[in-house]
């Protein structure tokens, strides 16, 4: 029953949220999305302000003087100025020093012309602000000290509304009497650059016109990189679902349309950005939908068509704990189940859900356990899990299910996996070498870093660890599994670790199939390396050309010669040693020693002979002498070879 | 698949892809052979053969058991057929353990047997074994011969296991040689002949058929009774002289000059009418042979004149007068044979063959006057010092890595070989190595596909063998040797043998 909880809820509520004082009457609440913070204004500020976020540690207590309602509060970047908009035509500034303390003076700024309104501001730098005003921008820098402003640029143009996304410096503001016309800028500090505006289409246009494109179905967002404008699009009648249409913003030209996400729903919905995935609430269905923008999509040519990765499902509950008015129970906390999708939820971007009601603001997250379960396709689940972050233990604990009986997925399907897994580990693995090489910037891949990489080691240890642990998987899909892997690599041109090999060879010999294991060194399936010859070697005793095979490998690598010659020796193979320095050029500093001690061992005179001519012409080439050198160590076997050929049958010293 | 594998296993290759073989004039070469040119151990077959079916005229030669291309197919029958046999040797043999030679352990593994017979199934000769403990055995064979014979057939050879049984069916005898070595069937038939030349050297073959003619049941021992001795040293010599497989001679490597004087000295003092040959002979090597211009004489009929001085000890003690038949200059009549000793020693042997019988003393005095001549030009001293330095080793050739060879004159039917040096030691080694020559020889001139050049790898040595119009080379070198540097040397050794032809053959013939 529990595990049946778990598994059907994958979006979930922070565990800690921030807790801050509820609106009332007195107080009011303020986001910044910029700084992730929550201020609590009570009275105007007279009765104090108290400032929340990002996580619950950093916590400021301050006073304002109470001069009327405030409508906007945030700080600069660094915390040390705090801006208070409490009208439509100026800003107040506050000045905070280290310990957070205020010096209590105020000083303001208002905008230009009479008529002007201010709609809102943002910080741009820790001593600029920009005021978006009816009439258009105006960027002011900041000097503290002095308690003054100058203004450095202003922009004209009519504008409805704005939407700011302060991580990546995007202002879109919203102009015309539709309020469809959207003019991206970029905002640095310092910087104001206009990008080329672009029109959102409208299901309908109102007669007569009025603005018909609001703020709160307008976003902006960073997807897989690229920065989108989301558009929440309600079809005029209901019986048609409300769909998302997902705009590009381009550097030269217009932002372009590219996705529209179906959602087959009508009413009220929020949207949040989660781990590059559109999560859009339904309020009236009490659910949610996940959308992936690189997941498989419906396509015209133009537009991308998706729909929800899953059927819609509700957030998780989420329990507080309050502490309960009953007295005689003490200390003791009351568990309190918070509403969800209530109406007094307040959604940021990219993943931050208000409840000013209740005075709580979570981070919303998706749990990917519980996804395993929910997406059947294993191919599908993959490339989704690949997308995600922190998904590396799932993505094993997926690949380990499918090699087990019961679960066991088709070997297609496998090789399907292992591809996905292994585009993505070649490409951060080009990547990094031309960062080495400085072919790319170091911050191209530092973005990949953060991607899902599952490398050959992590597949050893965490999936086919797997054929240990569980008896019933059969043999040749082991090794069929195992083989798919390693194509997958051939294919992707990863060099295969040893050690894979090794577990396909351990698999093979253990139950005998020495036939497929010598086919499959003979056709280069598994590449030669030194481990993998000392391992066959080990073989020769249950499998004798394993030898052979051995000898062949290492004949391949061509460097390892000392290895061929020492296994040639230990099977008195004389004659192939010999031939084989000879073969590789190595006559002139092999060890003369070496071959005679072997030769004298044989006791094949034969056999003793040849080796010993063998050197002593190698003696006359490399010293135009015969005999053996002291340093040789030869004595002996010279001794032999005259005891048993006589002396005349020692190569004859030239006369010089 | 593997460079290593290859090399591990011997290596037959039959081409030459590499390296260049020079085929120069054939060093040893001469216009004026005294010798009857054996050109090749082919054509001693076809003689073999011819007689063979001139003998068994009566069972006309439709279908043999083995054709001389000699296929596989039939080489299984024979097994067959063998295995047949052996199991009528069983039932038909009575087991009579205690002192019965055939179930002897030490008689079994002999290596090789040569057996005589008559037509009728009578026992004449046994190598191992006395022959009348081997009436029963000599009767299965006998019944073999004659079983295949009435389907007008003729048995040549069986093969069972290691063993081959060879028979050769010639003027009422049948000879029979069994041999578990390197021999090939056609080297055993070769060998037969041999002996059964050597039957026609002591009675002729006009003898012999009319011995057989009057009494198909005669038992031919009382007629050969103290030739065995003859028999044993030539089955003996064919199993360490190559010359015999070769069809050729060796001669004692001497300067041209003093070779010259030797044969002058018999012409000057031996110009007799009748003498058809003179020659001197020592340790089965030639010195020098004289001969009336007409005559030539066959190598075959050499080597049974040398067998015939080596067989026997009397010749030692005082100048001989014997009769001798030599089957290939005449096998119907006997020569005489003027046989005496020129050294204390008894090294050097001087024969003079003539037709007359009366002429002993006049021989002598010529042994005499030749003696004295060849004492005085030093030449005895001469010939004895070649025989103590022992010809001429291998590394008087220069040759890396080259550890003995054979190379024979075809023109002259003469050959040269380096003495047996390290590593053929022992005799174990020495025998191991003429049977590696028996293998490169029985390879090249098998019947159904002759070779020029055959270049084998085996374990312990690398065998070249190659056959021209000239000549015939076989080399034997250290197993690592490339086929490159082994055709380099072959050529190599050829030029030497050119330089030293003068020394190693006997080039000008020399007539009365």
């Amino acid at each position: 029953m529990a595990s049946q909880e778990i598994s059907s809820h994958y979006i979930e509520l922070c565990p800690n949220p921030i807790r801050f004082e509820p609106v009332g009457k007195a107080n009011s609440v303020f986001f910044d999305d910029a700084n992730k913070q929550v201020f609590a204004v009570r009275s105007g500020g007279a009765m104090g302000v108290v400032v929340k976020g990002p996580d619950d540690k950093n916590v400021i207590q301050s006073r304002l003087e109470d001069r009327g309602d405030v409508m906007s509060i945030k700080f600069s970047p660094d915390k040390k100025i705090l801006a208070v908009q409490r009208s439509s035509k100026s800003v107040e500034f506050i000045n905070f020093l280290e310990d957070m303390t205020t010096d209590q003076f105020e000083y303001s700024q208002s905008c230009k012309g009479k008529s002007t309104q201010i709609i809102g501001f943002i910080w741009t730098g820790s001593t600029e602000i920009i005021f978006i005003t009816d009439h258009g921008l105006e960027q002011y820098q900041i000097f503290p000290d002095k308690r003054t402003l100058k203004c450095l640029k202003t922009v004209s143009h009519q504008v409805n509304w704005f939407v700011c996304m302060p991580e990546n410096g995007i202002l879109l503001l919203s102009s015309g009497t539709l309020g469809n016309t959207l003019y991206p800028i970029q905002v640095r500090p310092g910087v104001l650059n206009r990008l080329p505006k672009f029109e959102v289409d409208l299901p309908s246009v109102p007669k007569p016109a009025k603005l018909s494109l609001l703020e709160r179905d307008v976003t902006l967002a960073s997807i897989y990189n690229q920065l989108y404008i989301v558009v929440l699009r309600h079809q005029p009648r209901a019986s048609v679902g409300a769909e998302i249409v997902l705009y590009q913003l381009q550097k030269e030209s217009p932002a372009r349309k590219t996705d529209v996400l179906k959602l087959d729903m009508s009413g009220r919905f929020a949207i949040n950005i989660i781990d590059n995935l559109v999560m859009v609430h339904h309020q009236a269905s009490k659910t949610s939908v996940i959308f992936d923008i690189q997941q498989g999509s419906e396509t015209d040519g133009f537009l991308k068509y998706h729909y929800p990765v899953l059927s819609p499902l509700p957030i998780k509950p989420f329990k507080l704990l309050l502490p309960t008015i009953n007295v005689q129970a003490g200390t003791e906390k009351m568990e309190y189940l918070c509403d969800l999708y209530s109406a007094n939820w307040i959604v940021f971007q990219p993943n931050i859900v208000i409840d000013a009601k209740l005075g709580c603001l979570w981070y919303i997250k998706i749990t990917l356990q519980p996804l395993v379960t929910m997406i059947y396709d294993k191919s599908i689940l993959i490339s989704f899990l690949l997308n995600r972050r922190d998904s590396k233990m799932v993505i094993l604990s997926v690949c380990q299910q499918m090699l087990i009986p019961g679960h066991q997925a088709s070997l297609h399907t496998i090789a399907q996996v292992y591809d996905m897994l292994n585009t993505v580990y070649k490409s951060y693995r080009d990547t990094e070498t031309q960062a080495m090489n400085g072919e790319v910037p170091q911050s191209v891949f530092n973005g990949l870093k953060k991607k899902v990489i599952i490398d050959q080691s992590d597949m050893y240890t965490h999936v086919f660890s797997v054929y240990e642990e569980c008896k019933d998987i059969k043999y040749k899909f082991k090794v069929a599994v195992l083989i798919e892997y390693i194509r997958s690599l051939n294919q992707f041109n990863i060099s295969v670790q040893h050690y894979l090999y090794e577990l396909i060879i351990n698999i093979l010999v253990q139950n005998n199939c020495f036939y497929q294991l010598h086919q499959f060194l003979q056709y280069h399936v598994l590449s030669d390396s030194k481990p993998l010859a000392c391992l066959m070697l080990s073989l020769e005793s249950v499998y004798q050309p394993a030898h052979q095979l051995a000898l062949d490998m290492l004949k391949r690598l061509q460097t390892a010669n000392e290895e061929i010659i020492e296994v040639l020796l230990s099977k008195q193979q004389l004659l192939p040693a010999l031939r084989f320095i000879r073969s590789v050029g190595i006559v002139d500093t092999a060890s003369s020693r070496k071959f005679l001690e072997a030769g004298l061992n044989t006791s094949d005179d034969m056999l003793f002979y040849t080796v010993f001519k063998f050197f002593e012409a190698r003696n006359l080439r490399l010293r135009s002498n015969p005999r053996f050198q002291q340093g040789e160590h030869c004595e002996h076997y010279v001794k032999h070879f005259e005891s048993v050929f006589g002396i005349e049958a020692l190569a004859a010293v030239p006369v010089s | 698949m593997s460079d290593l594998k290859e090399a591990e296993h011997q290596n037959t290759s039959e081409s030459s892809d590499q390296g260049e073989f020079l085929e120069e004039n054939a060093p040893g070469e001469s216009e004026n052979p005294m010798l009857i040119a054996s050109d090749s151990y082919e054509n001693l077959n076809y003689e073999i053969l011819d007689g063979t079916s001139t003998a068994q005229r009566q069972t006309p030669n439709t279908e043999s058991n083995e054709t001389s291309t000699g296929e596989e197919s039939n080489n299984e029958e024979q097994t067959e057929t063998a295995n047949d046999v052996a199991k009528k040797k069983q039932e038909i043999v009575p087991v009579e353990e205690d002192h019965d030679d055939v179930n002897s352990e030490h008689w079994r593994s002999q290596s090789k047997h040569i057996f005589i017979l008559s037509e009728a199934g009578k026992p004449i000769y046994s190598r191992h074994g006395s022959e009348d403990k081997l009436v029963t055995i000599m009767g299965v064979m006998q019944a073999l011969v004659s079983f295949v014979g009435d389907a007008k057939d003729s048995l040549r050879c069986m093969i069972a296991g290691d063993h081959k049984f060879v028979f050769l069916v010639r003027d009422h005898l049948l000879l029979v040689g069994v041999s578990s070595g390197m021999d090939s069937t056609h080297q055993i038939l070769l060998q037969l002949t041999y002996v059964y030349n050597q039957v026609i050297s002591v009675l002729t073959q006009s003898t012999l058929c009319k011995i057989f003619k009057q009494r198909r049941n005669y038992d031919l021992r009382r007629m050969l009774s103290g030739a065995e001795k003859f028999f044993d040293n030539l089955i003996n010599l064919m199993d360490s002289e190559p010359g015999l497989l070769l069809g050729a001679v060796r001669c004692l490597p001497l300067d041209g000059s003093v070779r010259e004087i030797i044969a002058q000295s018999i012409v000057q003092h031996a110009k007799i009418k009748d003498l058809v040959f003179g020659l001197i002979i020592t340790n089965n090597q030639l010195i020098a042979l004289v001969r009336i211009k007409k005559y030539y004489l066959h190598p075959m009929d050499l080597h049974l004149i040398m067998n015939l001085v080596n067989a026997s000890e009397s010749f030692k003690t005082a100048e001989s007068w014997t009769p001798l038949c030599l089957p290939k200059f005449d096998s119907s009549g006997f020569l005489q044979a003027h046989i005496s000793y020129l050294d204390d020693s008894c090294n050097t042997c001087l024969l003079l063959l003539t037709v007359d019988r009366e002429s002993f003393f006049t021989l002598s005095d010529c042994k005499s006057k030749i003696k004295e001549r060849l004492l005085k030009y030093n030449a005895l001293r001469a010939i004895s010092d070649s025989l103590q330095k022992t010809a001429y080793g291998i590394q008087q050739c220069g040759i890396n890595d080259l550890r003995h060879f054979l190379y024979k004159s075809k023109s002259t039917a003469q050959y040269t070989s380096p003495e047996l040096e390290a590593p053929y030691v022992t005799q174990k080694e020495k025998d191991r190595l003429f049977g590696l020559y028996k293998y490169l020889h029985h390879r090249i001139h098998t019947s159904g596909r002759p070779l020029k050049i055959l270049f084998h790898v085996g374990p312990y040595e690398t065998l070249l063998g190659w056959v021209t119009q000239g000549f015939e080379l076989y080399a034997v070198f250290g197993p690592l040797v490339t086929k490159t540097s082994a055709i380099h040397a072959v050529n190599k050794l050829l030029r030497w043998i050119k330089r030293e032809e003068d020394r190693l053959f006997i080039l000008n013939s020399v007539t009365f």
